[in-house]
């Protein structure tokens, strides 16, 4: 049974960006498709409560935040450090995340930190035969591919406008603080 | 496909070019390397010994270097991992450099695979935590810190500052021009480049718990026509309707 994280981090001005949430659609989809009874949420960023409170509804059954002012920019060491904190609070075995600039940056190193394998630009997920697979492009979009990898936990960046956006009512949250 | 998964049939047919972004981080390493006194630029190859030598009738004319030439796959379909497994190990057996004054320099993505992964394991795996990706440009400052312009979302740059080396740097276009042909460099550089090129080790690459289920060409095809006069709110719908499938 696999565990999900969707992988978020809020902006500079403190909204999450569009690509979360369809991160966060992605990720409930994966879940009601494979038939895994929820999934986690964790927002890395500084000053999260709002985004948190933004995806109160997104039928995530953990929240995790790692919040600090130096995340308030966007730099591969800290990032780096708080992904990985993350990823391992969760226990993660599938880790999905927007294919941000600050993620795409960060991401491939982490997944080396925690032994695991990460595949980018993703333009869409699917279950089948009990086996999640990752289309991509090949080739500068040239040929199409379905893979699956064995290796966990399995970084997954799911490219822009790939999945359709989750979205919903505010709630209130109380996350599980990670520290790094 | 086969048994070592997806290919090309005619990949040895495709031109033998060194990808754009890994190019133009050849010209800004062996610019930096003029203007700072000591250094010395390492170009690390992966590809089938046949096409680095193809490669480097053009690359060495270009920019002085030593050559590591690692005889492997260049395919889009090897894994990211292998290849910064195989590329980390290569630099880590350079003698003669000073990690603690090392640029790692690289292509942020490449053409045939796009993974944008590859600078950052390789990072990881030589404990490099300044990664920069999708870099711009570089200026080395008065007090020897690097600025650096990065790429990021929503068409703009993120400017960082740096203390210094080590760091990795995934370039993208940079300011640069591409050098012209010199072929002084070129010869000076064939005297080292033709004795890797001869004892570069074969090196495959691990094989992974990575499965292809399926490779194909895109089910939907658009033909080219030459229409003239068209209006750009026509040729927008045209294309919206198209990318519908309607």
């Amino acid at each position: 049974m696999e565990t999900i994280l969707v992988l978020v981090h809020n902006d500079s001005d403190g909204a999450l960006p569009k690509s979360a949430c369809e991160a966060i659609g992605a990720g409930a989809r994966l879940a009601a498709d494979a038939g895994i009874s929820g999934f986690s949420v964790g927002v890395i960023g500084c000053g999260v409560q709002p985004s948190l409170d933004a995806l109160a509804l997104c039928g995530a059954t953990r929240f995790l935040a790692v919040d600090h002012a130096e995340l308030g920019q966007s730099r591969y060491a800290t990032d780096a450090a708080a992904a990985e904190a993350m990823a391992r609070a969760a226990g993660a075995s599938i880790v999905l995340a927007p294919m941000t600039s600050r993620w795409a940056r960060v991401l491939p190193g982490v997944t080396h930190r925690l032994g695991g394998r990460v595949d980018t630009h993703a333009t869409g997920l699917a279950v089948a035969d009990g086996e999640i697979g990752v289309t991509r492009w090949f080739y500068r979009q040239r040929m199409e591919a379905t893979l699956n990898r064995t290796e966990r936990p399995w970084v997954i960046l799911l490219d822009q406008g790939a999945c359709p956006t989750w979205s919903g009512a505010a709630g209130r949250v109380t996350a599980e603080q990670v520290v790094v | 496909m086969g048994p070592s998964g997806p290919g090309l049939k005619n990949e040895m047919l495709l031109p033998a070019v060194l990808d754009p972004w890994a190019a133009h981080a050849l010209y800004e390493a062996a610019s930096l390397a003029k203007t700072a006194a000591g250094s010395k630029v390492w170009l690390v190859s992966l590809g089938p010994k046949a096409k680095l030598q193809q490669v480097m009738m053009t690359m060495a004319q270009k920019a002085p270097f030593e050559l590591v030439a690692l005889d492997g796959p260049a395919s889009g379909f090897a894994d990211a991992h292998g290849t910064a497994a195989v590329l980390a190990e290569a630099i880590e057996g350079i003698a003669g450099l000073d990690r603690a004054r090392l640029l790692v320099f690289g292509g942020w993505e490449s053409a045939t695979r796009c993974a944008g992964a590859t600078m950052q394991l390789v990072g990881e795996r030589l404990g490099l935590v300044d990664q920069f990706q999708g870099v711009d440009r570089l200026t080395i400052q008065p007090d020897g810190s690097m600025r650096l312009v990065e790429r990021i979302d929503g068409g703009r740059h993120q400017v960082s500052v740096c203390a210094g080396p080590p760091a990795v740097i995934g370039w993208a276009t940079g300011y640069l021009h591409e050098p012209p042909n010199n072929p002084q460099v070129g010869m000076a550089n064939m005297r080292t480049i033709m004795p890797a090129l001869q004892k570069a080790k074969a090196t495959p690459i691990e094989p992974s718990g990575l499965t292809f289920a399926r490779v194909e060409l895109p089910t939907q095809v658009r033909e080219t026509r030459v229409v003239k006069d068209q209006s750009p709110d026509e040729i927008a719908r045209e294309i919206v309707a198209w990318v519908q499938g309607a």
